[in-house]
């Protein structure tokens, strides 16, 4: 039978008690030590990540100026608004269909749905860019008006657009125009994201959008409208 | 002669290389320790450079976010005209429609003893001119005159569709063109 002379090997019994030590040492504070070490290191290439992102994001938000943001966002909240804003454009309608020397002969409108647009989810027609409402006006007047009220109608705030003109000219009369046109809003954002979400900056074409969309008319509020025009009758009755 | 053997000789050598081998075993083991120990205190003192380090981080990472909460309304406004920005950017750059202003010019411009009654363009590109013509020289003129402008930047595909002549001997006319999208 195998047996150990402890008498003969006393001189290895420390280095043994050494190397057991280390083991189980090892194995109790050790290892969980460098995994921890690991989970450290871990924990701090997130952070700094982070970290970096934060202070990118602080500075470009420290370098925004307040009043000058203010501005530029009332300057596309005109051009593209919130809200389905039925009676804004209706006035803008009549108020460009008057500019331009014709005279406002009906409109309809297509399907408006919910008004508010903070409960309601807009509509998007297939292959359309951004959400909008239909409007078909009836317009009384020569080529010459018809087409000063299409000029004015692509650089007018709330952004809209032709999306079918017909024309139709009897014996003797002034021709008239249906013209359905489509003006769009969208909805405001529902988050603004966590806080290390980059803030993406403007770039040079929106830039240029912007600059663009600055030349765009706006009426001035409806009453002035009103008392400018003397128009004290029901809004929708056209 | 007395020859003398000494037995103990042997059994010394052998001792004195034990406890060399003991002494080694001793300063080696001490040695390994004290490495050991060394090692341990690295690894501790690193986890602890680390456990500072995140710790450190952690808390300007607090102080960032609370200045960004601050400025939580800018930012708003940021995301608000960046969103809008954007959706116009591609609204621009994406919507086609055909020049509506071109062509009521066009139509306005059309060979006398030829009348348009009406016209219909969608954004579509679908275009149906329909008029009257007093004779048939007249409307061969026109349909010409569309042939020649067919490659211009306003229309394509032209097509008479309706030709009916009238009691009167003028002739009813519908033609189908393709607007082209403006650019």
């Amino acid at each position: 039978m195998f047996k150990i002379n402890l008498k003969e090997n006393k001189i290895f019994l420390i280095p043994v008690a050494v190397l057991f030590l280390i083991l189980i040492a090892s194995f109790i504070i050790l290892r969980p030590k460098i995994s921890d070490i690991f989970k450290a290191r871990r924990e701090l290439a997130s952070n700094r990540k982070q970290l970096t992102a934060l202070t990118e994001k602080l500075s470009t938000l420290e370098g925004l100026a307040e009043v000058e943001l203010d501005e530029k966002v009332n300057n596309v909240l005109r051009v593209l608004p919130a809200e389905k804003d039925v009676a804004k454009n209706l006035f803008v309608l009549k108020r460009l269909t008057l500019d331009a020397g014709l005279v406002f002969g009906g409109m309809s409108l297509g399907e408006v749905g919910e008004i508010s647009t903070g409960s309601a989810k807009p509509k998007l027609i297939r292959g359309a860019i951004l959400p909008s409402l239909s409007f078909d006006i009836l317009v009384i007047g020569t080529q010459d008006k018809v087409k000063d009220f299409l000029v004015s109608l692509e650089s007018v705030a709330p952004l809209m657009k032709v999306t079918q003109l017909s024309t139709t000219q009897k014996k003797g009369n002034v021709p008239e125009s249906t013209i359905l046109i489509e003006s769009f809003y969208l909805p405001l954002p529902k988050t603004i994201g966590k806080s290390e979400t980059p803030i993406n900056p403007i770039n040079r074409e929106e830039e240029k959008v912007l600059a663009k969309i600055s030349e765009f008319k706006t009426f001035k509020d409806e009453e002035e409208f009103y008392f400018a025009t003397g128009f004290k009758g029901n809004p929708f009755d056209f | 002669m007395k020859k003398e053997i000494n037995f103990l000789t042997g059994q010394r050598a052998d001792l004195e290389k034990k406890a060399k081998i003991s002494r080694i075993a001793k300063v080696a083991s001490f040695i390994t320790l004290i490495a050991y120990f060394l090692i341990v205190g690295t690894v501790f003192s690193y986890w602890f450079f680390l456990n500072n380090q995140v710790e450190n981080i952690s808390s300007q990472i607090t102080l960032k976010k609370n200045k960004i909460e601050d400025l939580k309304d800018i930012e708003l406004l940021q995301v608000l005209l960046k969103q809008r920005l954007s959706s116009l950017n591609n609204f621009f750059k994406n919507d086609r429609n055909p020049d509506f202003v071109s062509l009521i010019s066009y139509f306005e411009n059309v060979p006398q003893g030829v009348k348009i009654k009406g016209f219909i363009a969608a954004n579509t590109g679908e275009l149906t001119v329909s008029g009257e013509s007093s004779n048939v020289v007249v409307l061969g003129e026109f349909l010409d005159k569309f042939k020649k402008d067919e490659t211009n930047s306003l229309f394509s595909n032209v097509t008479l569709s309706i030709l009916d002549r009238q009691t009167g001997g003028s002739y009813m006319f519908v033609i189908s063109l393709e607007a082209k999208d403006s650019v």
